[in-house]
């Protein structure tokens, strides 16, 4: 209802008066090649090189607050091999959508340097499938391209000191509301936390997480989504173990 | 880059960035100036590989550096630009009640029709991060309508 009404709202903001031909003839101007001596060249690679070199000086130097870096690969088989973790093709109703590889950097950490500066690197895999949903906007049905039927499985070594930033564990394997990004999170957000064998379930709003930490693997693993219920989502957690403990 | 393309892109993604930098700015002229910027680099700079499709998270992302380059200048610098109150637009009033950051991720979502994968990418934060935080917000704004 809410969206609705937001949606409705928005539709009410005005239009912009740009038009694209005068910024194609702005761009045209400024993309006409240059005559640059070579000396010119040769300074302003310095001067990027020493740009450079400072940003990577001033990434080292600040101490760890964490931040993230996304790369996108679309090759499941590619992160399996590297993580020593199997990935399914499919995950309950959910095909494989995407993977992207998720580094923690310090906060002030440029995110193009993201992967020289990775100081903690999870997966995050989406499931599901590009399709279209129905919103509505004043009772008027409309199409919005989305993703159906998505889950979220993310993993990370637990042998990095940093994995309780991503997964609220202790030591003891129970809730750690510290150890979650107080933007995103407050600790009444999760009041639905329970831990059965070893599996914390946690749900807020239309929005279920399992969470499991594999000894033998050392990797605590994650699975989010707000299309699937905690049972289902039980389920493909105990398939997911399965698969990476054939024995 | 192609001029097709960047036509095909103006017409698709344009007033929604507009629109989107208009929330963050609260400045028409100002959001103008964005919605120029970000196609003129697109028309420059463009990311290898850009297509319609992929260019509107792109666009989304080099319209929002725009905007925080804009906000980090002093403020006597661009107070030239007229401002609107928040009533004068029924949408940014219902987005009031939200920090910057929430109004933010509800305008990804709600004018620019990002996915939360999209999203993750204009904001830099993680797939599950962005719907939660679009949840959070969305409730709060739903508590904030039903409280008397």
């Amino acid at each position: 209802m809410i969206e609705q009404k937001l949606r409705s709202a928005a539709d009410q903001l005005p239009t912009p008066e740009t038009e694209l031909e005068p910024i194609i003839h702005t761009a045209h101007q400024l993309t006409t090649p240059a005559r640059s001596p070579r000396r010119k060249r040769a300074v302003a690679l310095l001067l990027a090189l020493l740009l450079l070199a400072g940003c990577a000086a001033g990434a080292v130097a600040y101490s760890f607050v964490p931040g993230y870096a996304s790369y996108y690969f679309s090759d499941a088989a590619w992160i399996s091999g590297r993580l020593d973790v199997q990935i399914p093709e499919q995950l309950g109703r959910s095909p494989f959508y995407e993977v992207l590889n998720i580094h923690t950097i310090n906060r002030e950490t440029p995110w193009y340097l993201g992967a020289l500066f990775s100081r903690y690197k999870t997966v995050s895999i989406q499931y599901g499938t590009e399709g279209i949903e129905i919103w509505y906007n004043d009772g008027e049905p409309y199409d919005v391209h989305t993703i159906l039927d998505c889950i979220y499985f993310e993993f990370g070594s637990t042998e990095n000191e940093l994995w309780r930033h991503i997964f609220p564990f202790t030591d003891e394997g129970i809730w750690c509301d510290e150890a979650l990004d107080p933007d995103t999170y407050t600790s009444e957000s999760y009041k639905d936390c329970l831990l059965q064998g070893g599996t914390l379930i946690r749900s807020w709003g239309n929005i279920n997480d399992v969470l499991w930490i594999d000894e033998e693997l050392k990797v605590c693993f994650m699975l989010g989504s707000s299309d699937y219920t905690t049972e289902e989502l039980l389920t493909l957690a105990k398939e997911l173990i399965d698969l990476n403990h054939p024995d | 880059m192609d001029h097709a393309l960047a036509r095909a892109c103006f017409d698709r993604y344009s007033t929604g960035i507009y629109r989107y930098a208009l929330s963050i700015l609260k400045r028409p002229a100002l959001a103008e100036d964005v919605l120029q910027e970000t196609f003129l680099r697109l028309l420059t700079r463009p990311a290898p590989g850009l297509t319609l499709e992929s260019s509107q998270a792109w666009l989304y992302r080099v319209a929002r550096n725009l905007c925080f380059d804009i906000l980090r200048k002093p403020t006597e610098e661009y107070t030239h630009a007229a401002t609107v109150a928040p009533d004068e637009y029924g949408y940014l009033e219902l987005i009031a009640s939200l920090t910057p950051q929430e109004q933010e991720l509800v305008t990804l979502k709600i004018v620019g029709n990002l996915t939360h994968r999209e999203i993750a990418r204009v904001l830099r934060i993680t797939p599950s991060a962005a719907q939660k935080r679009y949840e959070r917000a969305i409730q709060k704004l739903r508590e904030t309508e039903e409280s008397p």
